[in-house]
């Protein structure tokens, strides 16, 4: 306790053109301590994060290192102070070899490419982590897994004070948390200050020292671990009791409305699938990043060839070759990336609920705006998208909001089977339940429902089967009791 | 390494060596190599060391241009005000020259308005965040306006010493001195390219701008010396462009831009940034210039040889994104069997897509 932090943040506050997403924030890292930064989606980490990585700069407060205040107008700023990152996207440039990224910014000369010497080094960082990796091939050829690695070995090769991870884990199997967690823990010992953001609970429980909970930018905890428990974690990150959220109704299931058999596709990234859902149920679909579920998703939507197998709706054959075709015999996807693939921002809401169905609001190529704004309302209200006009560009809305209006597209479609990639990515939890009831809502009116989610939480909780993939294939259905996290983690991490 | 490969591993090391951009520069080296035979036969004044010399010379001032815009373009920038910086700074070379500066002195002149024009597309790229093609734009405009009016509407001619035909029509021996500045330019490209961190920087930018930001690297440095880079290399062409026409004209070099372009692209550099080469380039220059020589040499027209050339330059993508696709597939199929995990269901998927791919 004697020692002054390695890393201090006082009084950290940055707000955002309609948002106010760091509200002093206080936050102190020692040497030789693990610290986990908890907290939902949109808590506000990653944004202290970049602040501290000098990406983005504090509207007020202080960043200490070692006691002194710095201010971090770029990246490099804060490597120079000793300050050393793993970031939550897989920050890679993909034509550079594997050498080439690890000594990217970290080259000791000034103006020499020397590529015999960033091979040398990165043979040494990668044996270091004990990874198996060939530092001469280019990034492009690595998996989701494998890139992490070399980005955290990258990290560790700079022989900083203070390492900072933010959801390292997203794309590592089991013996490869593990790995890094024996890392971690070595780099405590040699009294480096780690802080490590993660929303998995378990690898928060195995690491920390003391944890830090954040929720709607501020900080509302900071303790030693022996004070918590999980469920103390859980309430503290979202404020009221997990179980409200993940209203899981007894569903009818109905007749067969989509079947997989054998299928694969997307260049190779889906190798091997067999999977039924039916008219009323709600199907999981786990996995780990890279393991190919999002590719899955976009075959069924038509986005991506189907290569070999077969697909069946309601019975009939089913090989949809645009998604013009999939959206026309019923199908819908709510897309992982909703700012990219969801919504058109500059567009209304009204017109982004219609988008897909312009059969029902125009005529002869021309929009009957009466109809379409009659169908926007009616979709506002059912599913209390909060927006002051449907004419109100979309991109102003909050993130569930938004997504609202995604899902509303397709039910404006009529769609039947309904394709959810990540739904609640970056929502806050009110917005997260009401997508629930949404979800509930649809299939207890006969929809069937296929949910794609990276919230451990929410695929246990909420679906009545659930599907795990690995590296292209359908490893496992579960389904009723054999549903648990475990259980998944370990047939998604190469577990049988 | 002290570890003994796995077999995953071994399989990686074996497909390193299949370099992509080296497959790639060895098929359009082969295209290039094509089209000399087909000319060859079609026309025997084809390889007549005067008319070899006289392509060689023709495309010198594309190559040295197109060495630069290289960079640029891998960066995931573009630019377009070549074409003007190349009249703009032939005309100030004359007029220099009218004025009776000696000729290191016109030449670094003129090659100074161009790193000049080049520092304004810079500032204007990264300092107020216009896109790259709307800047250049404007600015090839800017620099054409600028030529006519330096040049008072028409080509200076009156008063030009006699050393002014010197850079782009004597001789280093049997080699025309343009050959051997774009030999030289290109010479230094490739070091800048693949020897220096400046290069490595610029496929960083290219390849993914926020990784290069995360890892520390001045983006907006590095982006803007390759804008320098680039006009400053128009204005060394435009120097023997002027020097070859006998005078400095201030319309010459209308649609050049593209032509550079043209060439940086058949030669596998990627409009979308990350990757490319100046062996690449070079060969894409040569493609587009020996396609015109031999066109004319058979005679043909100059409105079918704007068609070929159209045609070539999409052919060229075509091949580049097939290529692209292939080395894509192939890594996928490679990545699948999962390493560190002991995964048995994938393997037969692997070798049905290795089936499918004919792999």
């Amino acid at each position: 306790m004697s020692q002054p932090p390695v890393l201090e943040l006082v009084g950290i506050e940055k707000s955002f053109p309609g948002v106010r997403a760091l509200r002093g924030v206080e936050l102190d890292v020692r040497p030789g301590e693990i610290h986990c930064l908890v907290g939902e989606n949109g808590a506000g980490k990653s944004t202290l994060i970049k602040i501290l990585a000098g990406v983005h700069q504090a509207d007020a407060g202080e960043v200490r290192v070692l006691g002194t205040p710095r201010h971090f107008a770029k990246p490099i700023e804060a490597q120079d102070a000793g300050l050393s990152f793993v970031f939550q996207e897989l920050n890679v440039v993909e034509h550079l070899t594997v050498a080439d990224n690890m000594s990217l910014g970290l080259e000791g000369s000034r103006f020499r490419w020397d590529r015999a010497q960033a091979l040398r080094l990165a043979v040494q960082h990668l044996g270091d982590l004990g990874v198996d990796i060939d530092p001469a091939i280019p990034m492009q050829r690595l998996r989701p897994a494998e890139r992490q690695l070399v980005m955290i070995a990258k990290a560790l090769s700079t022989s900083a004070k203070a390492i900072i991870m933010d959801e390292p884990t997203a794309a590592l199997t089991e013996t490869e948390i593990e790995r890094l967690f024996e890392i971690v823990r070595r780099l405590r010992t040699s009294g480096v200050a780690v802080l490590y953001v993660s929303h998995r609970l378990e690898e928060v429980f195995a690491l920390a020292d003391r944890i830090t909970v954040m929720r709607d930018g501020q900080r509302v905890a900071t303790q030693p671990v022996a004070e918590l428990d999980r469920s103390k974690v859980v309430a503290l990150m979202v404020g009221r009791e997990l179980e409200n959220i993940y209203e899981h109704p007894v569903r009818t299931r109905g007749e067969e409305a989509l079947r997989l058999e054998g299928v694969g596709g997307a260049a190779g990234r889906v190798t091997s699938v067999d999977l039924v859902v039916h008219a009323g149920e709600v199907v999981g679909l786990s996995g780990i990043v890279g393991s190919g579920r999002t590719e899955l998703a976009r075959i069924v939507f038509g986005a991506e060839p189907l290569e070999f197998g077969r697909m069946f709706l309601w019975g009939q054959p089913y090989h949809p070759a645009t998604p013009r075709e999939a959206i026309r015999r019923g199908v819908g996807l709510v897309p992982e990336e909703r700012r990219t693939q969801g919504i058109v921002g500059v567009l209304t809401v009204r017109e982004n609920i219609s988008m897909a169905a312009a059969g029902r609001v125009s005529r002869l190529g021309l929009v009957n705006r009466r109809v379409d704004g009659k169908l926007a309302e009616e979709y506002r209200e059912r599913l209390n998208i909060r927006t002051p006009s449907v004419e109100q560009a979309i991109r102003l809305l909050s993130g569930g909001n938004q997504q609202k209006a995604v899902i509303a597209k397709w039910l404006a479609t009529e769609a039947r089977v309904l394709v959810l990639d990540e739904p609640t990515r970056g929502v806050d939890v009110g917005a997260k339940a009401e997508i629930f009831h949404l979800v509930n809502q649809l299939a207890a009116a006969g929809n069937a429902i296929l949910m794609i989610s990276s919230e451990l939480e929410e695929i246990v909780a909420f679906c009545d089967r659930v599907a795990v993939m690995r590296d292209g294939a359908l490893v496992r259905t579960l389904a009723g009791a054999e549903i648990n996290r475990e259980r998944v983690m370990h047939l998604a991490t190469g577990g049988e | 390494m002290a570890t003994t490969p796995t077999p995953a591993q071994a399989q990686g090391r074996r497909r390193a060596g299949l370099n992509p951009a080296l497959v790639q520069s060895s098929v359009t080296l082969m295209i290039l190599l094509g089209l000399c035979a087909i000319f060859a036969v079609l026309s025997p004044a084809f390889l007549n060391p005067a008319n070899l010399t006289n392509v060689l010379r023709q495309v010198s001032i594309v190559m040295i241009v197109a060495s630069a815009g290289t960079f640029v373009l891998i960066s995931g920038g573009l630019d377009i005000s070549v074409g003007g910086v190349l009249a703009l700074t032939g005309v100030v070379f004359a007029k220099l020259a009218v004025a009776g500066l000696a000729l290191p002195i016109a030449i670094g002149g003129a090659v100074a308005v161009g790193a000049l024009m080049g520092l304004i597309n810079a500032l204007l790229v990264v300092r107020l965040g216009i896109t790259p093609i709307i800047v250049t734009l404007g600015s090839l405009y800017v620099a054409r306006g600028l030529a006519f009016l330096i040049a008072e509407g028409h080509s200076v001619v009156t008063g030009l010493p006699d050393y002014f035909i010197l850079p782009g029509r004597s001789y280093l021996g049997p080699i025309p001195t343009p050959v051997i500045a774009a030999v030289a330019v290109v010479l230094v490209a490739y070091v800048l390219l693949h020897r220096s961190l400046l290069g490595k920087y610029t496929y960083a930018i290219g390849g993914n701008k926020e990784t290069a930001l995360l890892s520390g690297i001045s983006v907006g440095k590095v982006q803007g010396s390759l804008y320098v880079l680039s006009s400053l290399s128009a204005g060394i062409a435009g120097v023997i462009l002027a020097s070859r026409l006998g005078s400095g004209q201030p319309d010459a070099g209308v649609g050049f831009e593209f032509e550079v372009i043209v060439a940086i692209i058949v030669g596998g550099t990627s409009l979308a940034g990350g990757q490319g080469t100046i062996v690449g380039t070079v060969i894409g220059a040569l493609i587009v210039a020996v396609l015109g020589n031999g066109l004319n040499l058979l005679g043909v027209q100059t409105f079918y040889q704007y068609l070929v050339q159209g045609v070539a330059l999409i052919l060229a993508v075509l091949l580049d994104m097939t290529l692209k696709r292939r080395a894509q597939a192939g890594s996928a199929s490679r990545a699948r069997p999962g390493r560190g995990t002991p995964s048995a269901p994938a393997a037969g998927g692997d070798t049905q897509q290795a089936a499918k791919t004919g792999a």
